[in-house]
């Protein structure tokens, strides 16, 4: 029976597909059916899903859950490169404020970035030295994608 | 005066809601949209499309006034937000002959400003909150100023803002000594201790009237929106009638709202917007400001009147008269509009960007969905993160509410994080259904709010559901996200 290891809040669970009908969690057996595209019934409920790389989305009862699948030797979207600083959401890079070198503080801002009109800056998670800079200003940065790495002083 | 082909200045939902109104009425219509968002819905909602260049172009006057030249539209529509309250659009209108679909750009300049709207506004009549710069400028002429205000009292640098040189004082024997301290701050910061008095309004509502006037000197209003459950002054959940007005207040309101336009000689759709103090028999209302455009929630007012604004608005814009005497309009049951943002509320709110790659829209009695999107679309960050409104309506404000929430449990969105799990807590809220209700609920309530929607367990259920996600679906030939994957696909791949 297929073994499935989901993620959720960092935790992670082991859910069997057991066959078309039955899905078990926790030794849980749970009923599952088809609904209609993107829907499914589990027991006498209506959840939406849908699935975009690693990320399966679920909408159920008014919650919405972004359950993840850890991939195996594969880095950790958020956290690929050590000290690495990321974008939460995608945006312009509006202006970096630090060079190659640069000796900053925590809570230094090295990077602002331009979403909905909104000025998102990037702020050094530790002190240290920026050790790369992988953006250009003008450029439009995805969510997860390290923009700047720091080397811990 | 005629009006056959629209230049719709706008995007999003209400690009859509406008494009539908001239559909209606047997209006041509020409959306515009940027280099960033040629295939979005309202586009292929108009009759033809314009392409105005650079994804700012929708800020752009001179972009805008030739796109209705070069399609021969004799109207413009600003819709809200962009361009909708610079005079400069609606005088460039009038330059080229082309129908501004909004008030005269005279009318907009008079109320754009605070300070000469104020001044209008208590020459009308019309009740502002009580302030004065006194004449008498020492500790005891602050406070004698305070005294006849009113407590509590908000003194402030009259030179500039940025809360330099604010202080609340809540009694007359505090004055004197917040007089000075205030004086010597806003010195400090301005060069100038000169200190503004005025009534402070703790926990305000914001509660705002729709007026409607057209070119023959008619003006009417068509009764309340509540709009105090907002953030950061962005409005949440609007609703209609409000839950602090008596009948008598309502009348008053209404009457200042009218008096308000006709103190700037407005045209077309408006909206008064005022802050209450207190609720019922007690509530006082003062002129806040005066929106001069179709606002985002007006569908609560169609609802609950049966008047259609945007189609109203085009037959102002064409010259007929108000089909309507004041008598003759009346407010039924009660309307609730949520607005769908893609943001999220476990992150301070934060605009999201990405692939809808399942959006479906509830439906059912009582349930209107104006939306600018749909399934396979990508939210783009360079755009205001509203990505529809859903406006429930029902015989009194419980079963509206009730059909908002049962809505919202059948709005699944996904591939972004959109505010739904937390409108849906803020629906439910015994503060809400109290109606207790002020600008700053919402921060009040923030924290328990936000964590709901996003932290916690996950239930057995939803794994089982997330276990039959399908695998990840393809972009398609125009580059947006086709459906969402059929969960039986992934089933088969298992080698079942």
């Amino acid at each position: 029976m297929p073994l499935l290891k989901l993620s959720y809040n960092g935790r992670e669970y082991d859910v069997i597909v057991v066959d078309a009908a039955t899905v078990q969690i926790d030794g849980q057996d749970l009923t599952v059916a088809r609904a209609h595209a993107g829907a499914v019934r589990v027991g006498g409920r209506t959840a939406w899903v849908a699935r975009d790389r690693d990320t399966r989305w679920v909408y159920l009862d008014g919650r919405c859950y972004e359950i993840h699948e850890p991939r195996r030797g594969a880095p950790r979207r958020a956290a690929g490169h050590h000290g690495a600083l990321t974008s939460p959401m995608p945006a312009t890079v509006r202006r970096i404020a630090v060079a190659v070198g640069d000796t900053v503080k925590a809570g230094d801002a090295l990077i602002v970035l331009e979403a909905m009109k909104m000025e998102l800056p990037v702020r050094a998670t530790h002190a240290g030295t920026v050790a790369a800079i992988t953006c250009r200003e003008g450029e439009l940065v995805q969510p997860g994608v390290p923009l700047i790495e720091l080397d811990e002083s | 005066m005629s009006v056959r082909r629209v230049l719709i200045a706008n995007r999003g939902e209400i690009a859509v809601r406008i494009a539908r109104a001239c559909r209606e009425a047997g209006i041509e219509s020409v959306a515009v949209h940027t280099d960033a968002d040629p295939q979005a819905l309202h586009v292929t909602m108009a009759d033809r499309a314009v392409n105005i260049g650079a994804a700012n172009r929708y800020l752009s006057i001179d972009a805008l006034i030739a796109a209705a030249r070069d399609t021969g539209a004799d109207a413009l529509h600003p819709g809200y937000g962009f361009l909708s309250e610079r005079a400069a659009l609606a005088y460039a209108c009038a330059r080229e002959g082309i129908v501004f679909i909004g008030p005269p750009g005279d009318a907009i300049e008079r109320m754009g400003s605070k300070i000469g709207a104020r001044a209008l506004m208590e020459a009308a009549g019309v009740p502002v909150v009580p302030g004065a710069t006194p004449g008498d400028q020492s500790d005891e002429g602050i406070r004698d100023a305070a005294r006849d205000l009113g407590f509590p009292v908000l003194l402030k640098a009259s030179a500039g803002g940025g809360g330099k040189g604010m202080r609340i004082a809540r009694r007359e024997e505090d004055v004197l000594e917040l007089a000075a301290s205030a004086r010597r701050e806003a010195l400090a910061a301005f060069g100038d201790g000169t200190l503004y008095a005025e009534r402070l309004i703790d926990r305000p509502r914001h509660v705002e009237i729709q007026i409607l006037a057209d070119t023959h000197g008619n003006v009417v209003h068509l009764f309340e929106r509540e709009c105090s459950i907002q953030r950061r002054h962005q409005k949440i959940v609007e609703e209609s009638p409000s839950t602090a007005l008596t009948p008598e207040t309502r009348a008053r309101m209404g009457d200042a709202a009218v008096a308000a336009a006709r103190a700037v000689g407005y045209v077309n759709a408006g909206t008064i917007e005022f802050l209450l103090d207190g609720r019922g028999v007690d509530a006082r209302f003062y002129f806040l400001e005066m929106n001069t455009r179709l606002q985002v929630e007006h569908p609560i007012t169609e609802a609950v009147t049966g008047v259609d604004l945007v189609r109203a608005q085009l037959a102002v814009a064409a010259g007929e008269p108000l089909p309507w005497s004041q008598g003759s309009l009346t407010q039924r049951g009660h309307a609730i509009e949520c607005r769908v943002y893609a943001e999220d509320p476990g992150h301070d709110f934060l605009p999201q960007a990405g692939p809808l790659l399942l959006y479906r829209e509830p439906g059912g009695p009582g349930i209107r969905i104006d939306s600018g999107v749909r399934e396979g679309d990508r939210v783009s960050v360079e755009y205001d993160p509203l990505l529809a409104k859903l406006i429930a309506s029902g015989e009194t404000r419980a079963a509206a509410t009730a059909r908002a929430i049962q809505a919202l449990r059948e709005y699944p969105v996904l591939g972004i994080r959109t505010n739904i799990p937390f409108l849906i807590r803020l629906l439910e809220h015994p503060v809400f259904a109290a109606g207790d209700l002020h600008t700053g609920v919402v921060d009040e309530l923030q924290m328990t709010l936000a964590n709901a929607s996003h932290d916690g367990d996950v239930p057995p259920a939803a794994l089982a559901a997330a276990a039959l996600a399908g695998a990840a679906p393809a972009p398609d030939a125009s580059g947006t996200v086709s459906n969402a994957a059929d969960p039986w696909d992934t089933l088969a791949g298992w080698g079942r």
